[in-house]
């Protein structure tokens, strides 16, 4: 069953065949692993996103068209998880008057800490971006995504992903200036 | 070209999404603008950066994970929607006939033993297949029959399946919504220890169903 395509998984996955779902996690967990990690920024979280995002498959796996990417309806899917996560994230924190001190449950410093202070800055930078804005830049400097291609993961429009990639790189480009300023100082 | 316009192209060129003769102004207005030159330079240099951030790794056991979470989501597949008819059956037969043996004047009745009286909610999904289960029912049966002989059983009832009305202040409406829960049992225990060991003693816990144990406040 190892040699067979995304969509032929998908296919016995939608007639109830979790061997073949076991299948496509091993063939796009580290992908989606990494995905998760650039939108969340916590190791340990993405390790969480990308069993949800598996057994949202098996959920949501009759809504798969048989003529679909399975990469882009992969990547609507999990991004639709990240966000979620994000969002709920955000909501606790609402609630809890801003209470819950931030948590980055890196495996081990060394996995993700950036050496570099510059680089350090620049992903505090990153993950100082709203998940909407960060997104963008995620889908396209580590996907490879076009405009067009982000606009359909996110369901949006190539206009509005054009101007939230506009304004992302402006933000990004003014936090890690601040960052560096205070770096210095 | 204004320069707000050039670093909107600037970003574009980063992200790939610049046809050839749009490459040619902003190369233009690049050659003369130094601050439109800087920008270039800068945003060049942090997309590299992004391309630098470190990865970490996924969890070396995330393939063992998901298997057993396969597994187990097949086994909910197969076994929880029988569950849930087992336990509305259940319900309704401790609901019924049981509710005449434990108001005291049944051939079998056991007082309420002394206690905290516990809330169980039966939750859970919502069957996607109709399945038969005459043993797991008997199950069912026998363990509710085993708490009322021992005076555990406080009563016990099925819920209609059509969705309940809410209502909240400030609203004056009301609205139909469909909960997860199909039914409850009322349980006499010493403390939720006990509490917990009973609902784990049922069939309901031992397939895979979910009890939400409460106790009831004495005050009422």
């Amino acid at each position: 069953m190892a040699e067979k395509t995304d969509q032929e998984l998908m296919a016995a996955t939608g007639r109830g065949d979790l061997d073949a779902l076991g299948i496509l996690f091993d063939r796009h967990h580290a992908r989606v692993h990494g995905l998760c990690y650039r939108l969340t920024g916590d190791a340990y979280v993405a390790d969480d996103l990308v069993q949800e995002s598996f057994l949202r498959i098996l959920k949501y796996r009759k809504g798969f068209g048989a003529r679909a990417a399975f990469t882009t309806w992969l990547y609507r899917l999990v991004r639709n998880v990240c966000m979620d996560h994000l969002k709920a994230e955000a909501t606790n924190r609402a609630r809890t008057g801003h209470m819950v001190l931030e948590q980055q449950h890196e495996r081990d410093p060394s996995d993700s800490g950036e050496a570099d202070p510059r680089l350090e800055a620049l992903r505090s930078a990153l993950y100082g971006l709203a998940p909407d804005k960060r997104e963008v830049l995620v889908l396209s400097r580590y996907e490879g995504l076009s405009y067009a291609e982000i606009a359909d993961v996110c369901g949006t429009t190539v206009g509005a992903i054009k101007v939230r990639a506009h304004r992302a790189m402006r933000e990004l480009r003014q936090q890690f200036e601040e960052l560096e300023r205070a770096n210095e100082v | 070209m204004k320069c707000e316009h050039a670093v909107d192209l600037i970003i574009d060129t980063l992200l790939d999404a610049l046809d050839d003769g749009q490459r040619r102004d902003l190369a233009v207005h690049i050659q003369s603008c130094e601050s439109c030159a800087a920008a270039a330079e800068r945003m060049g240099a942090l997309w590299e950066g992004l391309g630098e951030l470190r990865l970490p790794p996924a969890a070396p056991d995330a393939g063992i994970t998901f298997r057993h979470r396969l597994a187990a989501t097949r086994w909910q597949q197969r076994y929880v929607p029988f569950l849930r008819a087992a336990a509305a059956v259940a319900l309704l037969v401790i609901g019924g006939a049981g509710g005449y043996l434990l108001r005291g004047d049944g051939p079998r009745s056991v007082p309420a033993m002394e206690g905290s009286t516990f809330l169980f909610l039966v939750r859970g999904e919502e069957p996607q297949a109709a399945v038969s289960g005459d043993t797991l029912v008997r199950e069912y049966q026998a363990w509710a029959s085993s708490l009322a002989r021992q005076g555990h059983l406080v009563g016990a009832n099925k819920l209609m399946d059509e969705p309940g009305r809410w209502i909240s202040a400030p609203t004056s409406g009301e609205t139909r919504m469909r909960s997860d829960v199909s039914g409850y049992f009322l349980v006499s225990a010493a403390g939720y220890d006990e509490a917990v060991e009973i609902a784990g003693s049922s069939p309901h816990i031992r397939y895979g169903g979910t009890f939400e144990i409460r106790q009831v406040d004495p005050v009422n």
